[in-house]
Parts: structure tokens; sequence; C-alpha cells
């Protein structure tokens, strides 16, 4: 017998009677006004949220982004960034740039960003200095219940929600952002 | 004395860091707390999870098998181990078909565990450990000491003669920001260089053949980005079984793990990226012994989170190092037991019965009623205290006899102190006092009149 079916016998010897799956039994938490919890939850895990001014290039330069040094996968930053998928080794950037790419929903409680990787390749969201969330104000939620119900899986190979910069507390409990992914996460609102 | 009081006196001899220890740990408690009274539906949904994972225990084989099939259909490469040598043997026989030499690995208890690092190491492959905190303990070739916060027993200036003398840093310079971005550059260089990468599993979606990493570093999917084949390792009790199940999780883990809403980043691996691998190995290793085991199963529901550690009042006082087991506090002491109770017996007498690991489990593992219940079976395990069992035989005749117990009381005060107050009494450790026996016992004074009601 295989490892597996080994496993699975054992499992079905031991695991007892079946269990129903339980049905949720709450409502989860409303907030009045999601896109100001939303932003406030944001700045509490340390990223930033700037509000969409005319155009994609002007808001990242008013926001203090170099844009000269963008990748992004983005159809409007077309021949202002570079395409993650066009480059061989992102590691060989440098990992100075600023990442630019869209989210699909943000959910207020905790500040998350789903995002989806649609293009070939995502190293370029772990590895820039500066990772720009572009977001519809209307894909706010409240929660992950609403998040889960929204997000599609179909077809993509990765996704992540991603709440503020990369962090860590590890060295006596302080708190330090730009741990190994981003050093600041900007969510833009459209 | 248990082996875990011997070992608390070591960590207790430096009373500065023990009391360090003991306020940041409470620290990351109260902010465990903030969160969960900022959710009105809290309880509801420590609850739900439980029931959840109720669900899962009782219906594993199928939720597995879906697992595998849709993992499968994604393109996930599954393997299945029966134990952590099968595992070990496993990851060495992928990294052997890749050529790979460098292994860039992201935070697995599963990976303690089964002693998978040093297996890797024997055979020639550099294993690099990317969360920072364990980053430190590899460097100062020491164990993690929580599961969570695995450095949390080190202090910075420590950190910083480590990273001096292993990253070159500036001499003398133990500023966390500093360290940590130096860090982050050593890093750096090795995700750049790493041919092979690993990660835990937080959560298995049964329903949709996806698994979730959690972590605040992001050092997992830089791993699993910049290389081409991703191994990840499983138990099998990791499993939840649909996405609106992983919401009620996600809400929960981090809440508790570290009082954040959620982790940085909750990374959801569906699919090889073109051209790359994925291999998910889901592994046993005495797993189904404890889910036949009907009184202490509940522990398969745990989702490591750390909080009953944080909580505990004894793990904070003593650290992650004076049990014998590979994860301390309250759910090492009930894992070692599932594991082995000849070797890991020792750790039971660490739990003051405070109850607050229960209180706190977002699972709702009853993890304090674990311990007591394993206590009420050390005796038929043959692992029981033999001085302890001889005091309470003592004390049960005593009690039972109220003539001898009389006798006893009224004699107790012209004992001489050294006769109890001394090393071979295990109640009296160093530190602590026994209490001096009243002249007249409470029945005496009753009898007397001289006690008012
Ligand atoms: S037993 Fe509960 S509190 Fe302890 S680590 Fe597991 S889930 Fe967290």
């Amino acid at each position: 017998m295989t490892a597996k079916e080994n496993i699975l016998k054992r499992l079905r010897a031991a695991q007892g009677a079946s269990v129903e799956k339980p049905k949720p039994t709450f409502e989860p938490i409303r907030f009045e006004d999601r896109v100001a919890h939303f932003t406030e939850m944001v700045k509490a895990v340390g990223g930033d949220v700037v509000a969409m001014q005319g155009n994609l290039i002007d808001t990242l330069a008013a926001a203090g982004v170099d844009v000269t040094n963008l990748v992004s996968p983005l159809e409007e930053l077309q021949d202002k960034a570079l395409n993650p998928d066009a480059v061989a080794d992102v590691g060989e950037l440098g990992g100075l740039y600023t990442a630019v790419v869209s989210g699909r929903v943000g959910v207020a409680e905790n500040g998350a960003v789903w995002v989806p990787v649609e293009g070939r390749r995502r190293a370029h969201i772990f590895a820039c200095n500066h990772l720009v969330i572009v977001l519809d104000r209307g894909c706010v939620v409240d929660t992950m219940h609403d998040a889960m119900g929204r997000i599609s899986l179909d077809g993509l190979a990765y996704g992540a929600f991603i709440s503020g910069p990369s962090k860590t507390a590890d060295i006596e409990q302080a708190l330090v952002l730009g741990a190994h992914g981003a050093m600041k996460t900007t969510i833009i609102l459209y | 004395m248990s082996c875990h009081a011997v070992k608390a006196k070591a960590f207790l001899k430096n009373e500065e860091r023990a009391l360090w220890h003991d306020k940041a740990l409470y620290a990351v408690r109260e902010k465990r707390d903030r969160q969960a009274y900022s959710l009105p539906e809290w309880e509801s949904l420590r609850e739900q999870a439980s029931q959840i994972k109720e669900r899962v225990l009782g219906n594993l084989a199928d939720y597995l098998e879906e697992f595998e099939r849709n993992a499968t259909r994604n393109g996930i490469k599954v393997h299945w181990a029966e134990s952590g040598e099968e595992m070990n043997a496993i990851v060495a026989q992928i990294i052997k078909e890749k050529g790979a030499k460098h292994l860039v690995k992201s935070k697995s208890m599963l990976a303690e565990e089964c002693h998978l690092a040093p297996y890797l190491e024997e055979r020639g492959v550099e294993v690099v450990e990317s969360d920072l905190g364990e980053r430190i303990v590899q460097l100062m070739e020491c164990a993690p000491s929580h599961i969570v916060l695995p450095a949390i027993h080190i202090k910075r200036e420590e950190v910083g003669e480590l990273f001096e003398e292993k990253l070159s840093t500036e001499k003398g310079n133990s500023d966390p920001t500093y360290l940590t971005h130096e860090a982050r550059k050593h890093l750096r260089k090795k995700f750049l260089n790493a041919d092979i990468s690993m990660t835990g599993v937080n959560f298995a979606i049964a329903s949709e053949g996806v698994f979730a990493v959690c972590t605040n570093e992001g050092n997992a999917d830089m791993g699993t980005a910049f290389t081409d084949t991703h191994i990840a390792i499983m138990g099998l009790e990791k499993i939840v079984p649909d996405m609106e199940s992983l919401a009620v999780f996600t809400r929960l883990l981090a809440r508790s793990a570290t009082g954040q809403p959620i982790t940085t980043y909750t990374a959801l691996y569906r699919q090889p990226e073109e051209g790359k691998e994925i291999h998910l190995i889901i592994v046993d290793n005495g797993r189904t012994k404890s889910l036949a085991d009907a009184e202490h199963r509940t522990m398969l529901k745990c989702m490591r989170c750390g909080a009953c550690m944080n909580t505990c009042p004894v793990y904070r006082r003593t650290g992650g190092y004076s049990y014998s087991y590979f994860i301390p506090g309250p759910l090492g002491i009930n894992l070692g037991m599932l594991r082995s109770p000849e070797a890991y017996g020792g750790n039971v007498s660490g739990c003051s019965l405070c109850y607050s690991c229960s209180g706190v489990c977002p699972a709702k593992v009853d993890l304090a009623e674990q311990i007591y219940k394993w206590r009420q079976q050390m005796a038929p395990l043959g692992v029981a205290d033999s001085k302890k069992k001889m005091i309470v035989k003592a004390m049960n005749l005593m009690m039972r006899n109220p003539r001898l117990m009389n006798a006893g009381v009224a004699v107790a005060p012209y004992i001489p102190r050294f006769v109890y107050n001394n090393g071979i009494n295990p109640w009296c450790a160093s530190g602590r006092e026994m209490p001096h026996f009243a002249k007249k016992s409470f029945r005496v004074l009753w009898n007397e009149g001289k006690i008012k009601r």
C-alpha cells in the first residue's frame, strides 16, 4: 500500500462519525463609512491611502514616487513603466523601484487589499521598495467574509491579501517596516 | 523536581531578562485583547472556527482527497508522507532531481518537528531560514523558543553582536531598525541566489485545491517568487473546507497571534507560475494516531497562533527552553504528551491550571482541561513523579482518616522545620518557603468557640 492509502485508511478508522458543517451564527460587523474605516486601518498597519488626482502618473508623482523607476503590468503605464513579464530577471532590477499593481477588493476591517496576479510573474510585488496598489473605492467591503465572496480564483496562479508594508518585530518586539518586501505601501483610491 | 522546574531555574537566574520576557509577551496578549474586543462577533467567530475544525476532523479523509484532486487539477504535485523521515526523504529527492543546492525557507513548525534542516544540511544542501527571528536563532545555532516569535528570548545587544560577527554590521550598533535592514540586505542576496524554496502551509482549502501561507515579512512570497521550485509541507490537519471557512480563520489568526487585524501577506497559491513547479507534501507523522485518541484529538484543531503561550503565566516566566518538547507552553505540553508521555511527561507540571489558555484559543481548544486530563492519566501510564505519588498517597491516607488528620495537624507545629522545609520536598523549590503551621488548627479554634460566624 502507498503512504496515501495507509494514511487514508488510518484516518477513516480514527475520524469517527461525520460532523455537519456549522451554519454561520452571527452578523459580521458593519462600518458606517467603509472607505473611512479602510483608510484608518491601512494607516494603522503602516500603509498610506491617497485619492486619485487626475491621471495615475500625476497621482504617483504627487505621492512622491520616482516615476522614472516604475515596474507595472498596468495598461495605463505601458510606456512609463517596465512590464514585469517582459523582464527576464526581476532580481536584477536592484529593488529600488516602485511597483504599481491593481487591487480588486479592499477590506475595511483590516486594511488588506486583494491583489490577484494575472500576468506570468509576481516577483516585482515583493522585491520592490514601494508598492502602490490602485483600487476602486466601490470595491471596499466590510470584512473578510464579504471579500471571500467577491474574489474568484479561477485561472489564477496566485493572489494575496496585502495589508500594509512588510514588517517584523523579531528583535525585541520593536516594530520595523521593510523586513523583506515593500518598505512602503500606498493605496490609490479612484 | 520535574524537568520543567529544573530548567526554569536556569532561566530565572537572569531576573532582569525573565522580567522583560514576561512583560513583552503580556504586551502581545494585551494587543490580542484589543483586537478581540473590537469585534462584537469575536466569541461567535471562535465558536465557528471550533465547529468548522470539528467538521474537518470528522471528515478528514474525504477533505484530503478533495483537496488533492483539486490541487492536482491546478497543477500542484501532491505527495504523501507517513512520517517525518518520509517527508525529509521526499524533500531531499525533489532537491536532488532539480540539482538544487540552496534552499531558502520560511517558518514551518512541521520542519522543526521532523528535523528537516539538519537532515538536508547533512546532504550538502544550504538551508537558509528567511524569517528574521528564525534566521537569528539559526545563526546563533539555537532553537526557536516560541512558535510565532522564535527569537523572543534574545536581547537586541546579542543580535547586534551576532550580526557583527556573521553579517559584518557596525560594531556596537544594536538598533532594531538598523539590524533588520542589514538582515534584509543579507537575505535579499540569499533569495536571489536560492534555487529552491520551501514554505509551510497555514490553511489548505479543500474546495479549491489552493493553500494559504501567512507571513508579516513577505519572506515566503519572496522565496517562492524567485525560485523555480517551491516545496510546501503541511500537517494533514491543516485543511479548511472552503473559502467561507478561510474567512473565519484569517479573521482569527493574526488577531490572536500578534494582535494585528490580519497578517501583512495572506498568500493563496493555486498554480505554479509558467515553467515552474509546486510540490506539496501532506504529512501524517503521528497525527492519525492523535485523531484516534478521543480524549485528546481536539489538539488537532490548533492553528498555531501562539496565543496560549503569550497568555500563559508559566511560559512567560520560564521561557521556551524550560520545556523539553520543541513546542513550549500549553500547546507544547499537550503535543509533547501526544508524541510521547514517557519522553515529555515532565512538562505537564509546567501548568498552574489557571485556564487562561483555554480562554484565548481561537479554535477553542480546551488546552488546560487537556493538561488536567493528562495529569489524571500519568499514573496509569507509569510516568508520574514517584516522590509526588508517595506524598499524595500519604495525604490521601491522612485525609480519609479524621483521627490521623487531627493528630497530624496537632503535632505539625512542633516538628522542626528542616524536616519538611528542605530540598527533598518537591513543593519546596528554591525561593519558595513552606508556610508555617499554625499553633492551633481551625478545628481547634472552632471547638473553642473562637470563630465568629
Ligand atoms: S492551541 Fe489555540 S491558542 Fe494555542 S497555538 Fe493553537 S490555536 Fe493558538
